[in-house]
């Protein structure tokens, strides 16, 4: 196992440099220059200048490249040219926000997820499988927006169970914490979820006819059992690489979901820092997102090993 | 043994332990209904074992599973009842009910173990879950039953924390045996337990069976196409035919002196060991009926030599025609069919000069995280134009990979091998594959597929590819007509013969057929056998039959090479080696070869 994840490390480094060079040519190839933001209006060529140089844009490319993953390595992200401060601080809470936010929408993905999919699985009968099919569906194709602003309604306005938007901590006061969380989090989860009750669906529905389930069927073991210690597990697999997929997902969904939330996350950062190019920020960001993949990818594998004993034991 | 018998045999009274009366199952396909089982009478005493045999396709399979009520979705009961202790008909049963007779009042032992068990959990927590399916003990008391079954069936009880891909094969078949018996059922139907298994491997898994039936005095339902195996091990048989029960009784009675003739039939097809090389095979003609479409008379009316016009219009019921025995058939024939043994026409071999040389050939695959498998070992064989030259061994053998060596899909690490004639290699030696449903291209029509090794290799201009793709066909015993169609519309046995002239398109002067026979049934496999010898004959072509049916192997070939774990042990002519084999290792395959004729009768025959 250890050997296993030691042989799966240098992959994962390359990803991350190749991930880190590719942000920071892609960046400097966007047209738009954070000097001529901070220049104010109507600067001189000679003030637009004088910026670059202080922030050192006027260097050689790979010189500029090299000193900022220099930088990166001894722990120091820069700072930022215009929202202002140290790049380490703008994360910082902000990145505890944004974890919340995407651990709550997972565990909504892993419980609502599967129950969906064993449900469209095993319903009898027209109109419930027609029912869960359509509550599927609306999930996976309604956008983020759509969905944010019908749970508003529904919980906040016409319910009102749960606060519209905003944030409390949730390490101070779980709580209240959790009242704030629970609708950004539903939202966020929805399209994962849909997704993975759709491979749940198909993988259970396999399942239930290979040979082991018959085998359990013959031996007296209840229908049930066999739906949940036969099948479910055995349509586990082929999920845990949509799952590694949906978390890629749901850091995307993320930007619009805290912007429709007021939720005080990296997305909202991200936005400010993308709408004024401010490369340390944005670069920081991206690949903050490119190094949560590569774990998330890791820890699918170590998943994928914990559940299927063939790859286990080999 | 520790084990108790809960059934003590002298309950062995005039109820039957389990019953079915006139069972009827369709199945739901894209056809329409398929009447897969049309009223089967069968019925099985405590302790003793029942053989049901028949061609594939004949409803042995679908009885199985309906005596459990355990078809998939697509298949229903439409009729009939399965008694079980004379009063619980398991037809009508509650679904609740059920539950509690399947493991515990009845086990079932399928075909494929590679798939029969959960890749998930270990075997232990599979056994326990039997165990505690019908509330067996606690946790200590199921660990202690688990152990002890695991020893029943042969395997060391330390293996308990093993997954099923750690298990071979046969090892995996016992441990579903033990999943059977965890609940110590009083029936144990088993379909086709060890087709997928070695032939050595075989007699042991159904030593096993037998063995436990003594002891435990568990009542066997054992399906299987071989009637060696029938003749071995069962007291009585029942045969199926288009998804009725055609012929039942003791197995001296019916293997010795069948009434139907399907039985007779299909006793004649059978490869037999002592039959010397050189014999053609007895396959009946025809096919089996489709059950899709509606059957008239009798199902086998359109294949039998005895038929009369009754049978095309009545359908005959089981009727007694001994004491013991009893046949659904309106002229079933009054006394043992001896069969003359027919040779086969054949050239001898023309030993000057030989068309395929393998000397010192050795292959060995490595593959990371795994040890290296020495494959092929320093093989050496000649064959010579004419000649069939045999090749058995167990799988994992290296017989497959020695046709791949020769073919040129595998390259040798050392030795070399040589084939005579003007043609490049690809054009010389080509191959008849195993599956013949997995090796002909689905989206192909046949007479594509015919012609593809002439458009790969540029022969002809294709007005004569044409011409030869046609020939080809009615070489093979296809109406030319077939060349417009889809592989999907035809049978394992024509599928085997579309194969067989795909494979003669470019002339080639050496033909390897990998177990190219084994997955069709006798009759069938008969006729494809009879087949290669006859293109043998008339084209001179050698041939290097790769089986591991011995018989089979017997029957075709002049010579006949042993391989194990990649190399050659013996080799010799085909009648001597069977005969007199050297060899350890060829005398185990041989012994555990099944002989189809009952050892009563074989015991008259010696006197
Ligand atoms: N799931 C299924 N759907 C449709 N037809 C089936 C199904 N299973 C079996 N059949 C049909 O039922 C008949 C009997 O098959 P089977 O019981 O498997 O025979 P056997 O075990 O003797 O080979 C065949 O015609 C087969 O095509
Ligand atoms: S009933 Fe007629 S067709 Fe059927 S097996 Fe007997 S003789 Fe042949
Ligand atoms: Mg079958």
């Amino acid at each position: 196992m250890t050997g296993y994840l030691l042989r799966r490390l240098p992959s994962a480094l390359l990803v991350l440099v190749l991930a880190s060079f590719a942000i920071f040519a892609i960046l400097r190839l966007i047209p738009g220059d954070p000097a001529t933001t901070l220049a104010g209006s109507d600067p001189s060529p000679d003030t637009i200048a004088a910026i670059r140089a202080d922030l050192g844009l006027d260097r050689p490319f790979l010189a500029q490249y090299f000193s900022w993953i220099g930088d990166l390595l001894s722990g120091d992200p820069g700072r930022s040219y215009l929202i202002g401060g140290q790049i380490t601080d703008l994360i910082g809470d902000r990145f505890g926000n944004t974890l919340a936010l995407a651990i709550g929408a997972l565990v909504l993905m892993l419980v609502l997820g599967p129950i969906l999919g064993v449900l469209c699985a095993t319903a009898r009968g027209r109109v419930p499988r027609a029912l869960l099919g359509a509550v599927n569906s609306v999930s996976l194709t309604v956008p983020v927006f759509v969905t944010g602003v019908l749970l508003v309604l529904l919980f906040a306005v016409t319910w009102r169970l749960l606060p519209p938007g905003g944030h409390q901590s949730i390490v101070a006061d779980p709580v209240i914490g959790l009242q704030y969380l629970v609708l950004p989090a539903l939202c966020l989860a929805l399209p994962g979820s849909a997704v993975i009750a759709r491979y749940i669906k198909d993988g259970v529905l396999q399942a239930l006819g290979e040979d082991y389930v018959r085998t359990a069927r013959s031996l007296g073991v209840s229908r049930r059992r066999i739906l949940w210690r036969h099948a479910l597990p055995n349509a586990l697999p082929p999920v845990l690489t949509v799952l590694g997929m949906q978390v890629g997902a749901l850091l995307g969904g993320a930007v619009v979901v805290e912007a429709l939330f007021a939720w005080p996350g990296l997305g909202q950062l991200a936005e400010q820092g993308v709408a004024r190019r401010d490369y340390p920020v944005v670069q920081a960001l991206l690949l903050l997102l490119v190094g949560v993949y590569v774990l998330v990818q890791l820890l699918t594998d170590i998943a994928y090993a914990l559940l299927d004993p063939r790859v286990r034991l080999g | 043994m520790t084990v108790t018998i809960d059934k003590p045999a002298e309950v062995r009274a005039a109820i039957p332990l389990l019953a079915a009366h006139d069972l009827r199952v369709v199945f739901d396909s894209a056809r329409g209904p398929v009447h897969a089982v049309r009223g089967v009478d069968l019925d099985l005493a405590a302790g003793e074992m029942l053989g049901i045999v028949g061609e594939s396709g004949s409803g042995k399979s679908t009885t199985a599973l309906a005596l459990a009520r355990m078809l998939p979705p697509a298949g229903r009961i439409t009729g009939g009842s399965v008694l079980l202790d004379g009063d619980t008909d398991l037809v009508a049963a509650s679904e609740a009910a059920l539950t509690g007779v399947r493991g515990r009042r009845i086990g079932m032992v399928f075909q494929d173990p590679m798939t029969s068990l959960n890749p998930l959990l270990t075997v232990r927590r599979q056994l326990d879950e039997a165990l505690r399916a019908h509330g067996f003990g606690d946790r200590g008391a199921r660990r202690a039953r688990s152990i002890e079954l695991l020893e029943l069936v042969g395997i060391p009880g330390a293996r308990l924390r093993g997954y099923p891909h750690q298990f071979s094969g046969g090892m995996r078949q016992r441990v579903m045996i033990a999943l059977a018996l965890a609940n110590r059922p009083d029936v144990l139907i088993a379909d086709e337990p060890t087709t997928a298994l070695d032939p050595t491997v075989q007699a042991q898994i159904l030593e096993l069976l037998d063995t436990l039936r003594r002891e435990l005095g568990t009542a066997v339902l054992l399906i299987t196409h071989n009637m060696g195996v029938v003749a071995e091990r069962c007291d009585r048989v029942a045969v199926m035919y288009g998804g009725r029960v055609v012929e039942q009784g003791p197995v001296a009675e019916v293997l010795s002196a069948p009434r139907h003739p399907y039985t007779a039939g299909l006793l004649r097809a059978v490869p037999r060991l002592d039959t010397p090389a050189g014999t053609r095979l007895a396959g009946i003609p025809g096919t089996p009926p489709d059950l899709a479409l509606p059957v008239l008379g009798c199902a086998f009316a359109n294949r039998c030599t005895a038929a009369v016009d009754r049978c095309r219009t009545e359908q005959p019921d089981l009727a007694p025609v001994t004491d013991t025995a009893r046949t659904a058939c309106w002229v079933p024939s009054t006394e043992a069919s001896a069969h003359p043994l027919e040779p086969i026409v054949r050239r001898a071999p023309d030993p000057t000069s030989p068309v395929l040389e393998v000397s010192g050939v050795s292959k060995t695959f490595r593959s990371r995280g795994r040890p290296a498998v020495s494959a092929l070992t320093d093989v050496d064989l000649v064959l010579y134009p004419g000649e069939t030259l045999g090749v058995v061994g167990e799988s994992g053998s290296g017989k497959s990979t020695l046709a791949r060596a020769i073919v040129g899909i595998h390259k040798p690490d050392r030795g070399v091998i040589r084939v005579a004639g003007k043609g490049r290699l690809a054009r010389e030696v080509q191959m008849v594959f195993q599956d013949p449903y997995a090796s002909l291209n689905p989206r192909m029509t046949v007479g594509d597929i015919v012609a593809d090794p002439l458009h790969a290799q540029h022969i002809g201009t294709p007005l004569e590819r044409r011409a030869r793709v046609l020939e080809l066909l009615e070489r093979v015993g296809l109406d030319p007509a077939v060349a417009s169609r889809f592989p999907r519309d035809f049978s394992g046995g024509q599928r085997q013969r579309i194969g067989i002239a795909r494979a003669l398109a470019p002339a080639p002067s050496v033909l390897i057929c990998d177990e190219a026979v084994s997955a069709l049934d006798v009759s069938v496999q008969a006729q494809v056998v009879n087949l290669l010898a006859e293109l043998q004959a008339d084209l001179g072509l050698a041939l290097l039959f790769i089986a591991h049916d011995l018989a089979v192997v017997r029957s075709i070939s002049h010579r006949i090479v042993v391989l194990r774990e990649g190399r050659v042990v013996e080799t010799g002519p085909a009648d001597d080696l069977v005969a007199h084999p050297q060899d350890p290792y060829t005398k185990a395959l041989l012994a555990a070869v099944p002989s189809p004729v009952p050892a009563a009768m074989r015991a008259a025959e010696a006197a």
